[in-house]
């Protein structure tokens, strides 16, 4: 890990329009969910608020703005040659990057869900599920979308086809796409953590496991070789 | 001090011309800023990369009206089949996936580098071009919206469906469609401009439209079971997904798919024009956005 890569990468991300969307998705899950409890003034349904709008839509989101922020703005304009021509190790800069984006990519994860359980009045084990499976969620989903954005210049565009097509589209008609998704397996551990019911199909807490270690890993690794491979092109 | 030196240069002609021939209008230059930029949103005129994703989004829109077309034919299977109105809401987040990653082609890209200046030191105006680049973004969501229609309605028709009875049908889901086009694009118009990096307009046009819309339904349905309809109902105004769900259902008579419809007609038109509305503030907005970035 190197601190002044990991300085500038938190920069990145917190700086400009990217760090006000970033923070606006977690106050809009808790605005929704004090907003609904105000309208009934009963505890909001956590299905509603926590799963389908929190760890559906806000911590993909989220992670995925924070990765391809570290990443993405300097691919995109080339400056990433200054980064790479210093003599530190491409799989350095890579996990540096990945650990910022993860840091806050969870900080941000669990506060909203965290915040939005608290104020929709949810039991103590939504807040369990908030810390391991949003925060959970969002390093692992930070793992992906850093090797994705590494991959690619098109890495929100890849990400986002990951989340809505692979996750949500293919994964409610076709019940094998439950084991190669982010989602599931944070939800997965989640459960099991909290003792929720989560509506996960059937997956093994070990396969779970073991999928988010070798995600984690994987990630990273994948987004460092990358990274050792990197070729200046031109836009398009 | 002696004389200047005999010049000796000379100024060759080597045959440059200014341009004489015919110059097109403004008309002309806005038809043709349209039409590239209508053209620019599928890829063309960009490389062969920029074309595979709005053709693989577009592929994927078709797969259920080639489907149900399919089992109409074979199966035989009566045309209640053919929901289009289900359509739009359907395909919701396939519109918005092609919308994010295609306005920032638009709208991003010549404020971002300043290639903007050039195009506004022609005759036309930041306003025009705003609205044109705005009209080429509604043609091509049209373009996206309208083809599985046209296919499950065609395909319909000549799967065995009566002419007379889908007909209705179609056009008020193609007027949906329409509506849907405006205030889509509106939307992504003003994120993509504001916002100038692609990745970070992607990540704002889906925040607004595709969370927007899960809110929306969260919201709706929480206050349709409160029993507070008349605020569920202007919920809607939240997400354009929502809005011609609700719009169509009520007016043309369609099944809601998202949540139930407002049940007066009254209603349903007042929340269109009240969109309508809003589209054009929205347009204002854009149009302010070119005049200080072009400036």
């Amino acid at each position: 890990m190197n601190l002044t890569i990991m300085r500038l990468a938190l920069r990145a991300i917190v700086g400009g329009w990217r760090g006000v969307i970033l923070l606006a998705l977690p106050v809009l899950l808790i605005g929704l969910a004090a907003l609904l409890r105000a309208v009934t003034g009963e505890p909001v349904s956590a299905t509603m608020v926590i799963v389908e709008v929190g760890l559906a839509m806000v911590v993909p989101l989220v992670a995925l703005l924070a990765a391809n922020g570290v990443l993405g703005p300097e691919i995109d304009d080339g400056s990433v040659v200054y980064l790479l021509s210093t003599p530190v190790s491409r799989y350095v800069v890579a996990a540096s990057k990945f650990a910022v984006a993860a840091g806050s990519a969870a900080l941000l994860s669990i506060g909203g869900l965290l915040g939005a359980s608290l104020a929709g009045g949810l039991s103590d084990r939504w807040s369990v599920v908030a810390v391991v499976t949003g925060g959970g969620g969002a390093v692992l989903y930070c793992a992906l979308f850093t090797a994705l954005a590494a991959a690619t210049r098109h890495g929100m565009i890849a990400g986002l086809i990951y989340v809505l097509v692979i996750e949500q589209l293919l994964g409610r008609f076709l019940g094998g796409f439950r084991f190669v998704s982010v989602r599931a397996v944070a939800e997965r551990l989640g459960e099991s953590a909290a003792d929720v019911d989560l509506a996960v199909a059937d997956m093994g807490l070990t396969y779970a496991v073991i999928a988010s270690a070798v995600l984690l890993l994987v990630g990273v690794a994948a987004a460092g070789w990358r990274l050792t491979r990197f070729q200046l092109r031109g836009d398009e | 001090m002696s004389a200047p030196a005999e010049r000796t240069g000379v100024i060759h002609d080597i045959g440059y011309r200014r341009y004489a021939g015919a110059r097109m209008s403004s008309a002309g230059i806005a038809g043709s800023l349209l039409a590239s930029g209508v053209l620019a949103v599928f890829g063309f005129g960009r490389s062969g990369k920029a074309k595979i994703l709005p053709f693989v989004l577009l592929g994927m829109t078709m797969v259920p009206a080639v489907v149900m077309v399919g089992i109409m034919s074979f199966i035989g299977l009566d045309a209640g089949l053919l929901n289009y109105a289900s359509y739009n809401a359907g395909s919701s987040f396939l519109v918005v996936l092609f919308v994010a990653a295609q306005a920032p082609v638009l709208f991003s890209r010549d404020l971002r580098s300043g290639v903007i200046s050039l195009y506004l030191a022609r005759p036309l105006g930041a306003s025009a071009f705003a609205l044109i680049r705005w009209a080429s973004l509604v043609l091509a969501i049209l373009a996206f919206v309208l083809t599985p229609l046209l296919v499950l309605f065609i395909g319909g028709l000549s799967a065995g469906a009566s002419f007379t009875e889908e007909l209705p049908r179609v056009a008020w889901a193609l007027a949906g469609a329409v509506v849907l086009a405006l205030l889509v694009a509106t939307v992504a118009a003003l994120v993509s401009s504001w916002t100038l990096r692609r990745g970070l307009a992607i990540a704002g046009t889906i925040m607004v439209l595709l969370v927007g819309l899960g809110v929306t339904v969260a919201l709706k349905e929480t206050l349709f079971f409160e029993g507070m309809d008349t605020a569920a109902h202007w919920v809607s105004l939240l997400s354009p997904f929502a809005l011609v769900d609700a719009v169509t259902a009520v007016l043309g008579g369609t099944d809601a798919q998202i949540t139930s419809a407002p049940e007066s007609v009254a209603t349903g038109w007042l929340l269109v024009s009240t969109a309508l509305a809003l589209m054009a503030v929205g347009l204002l907005l854009l149009i302010r956005r070119y005049r200080s970035k072009g400036a």
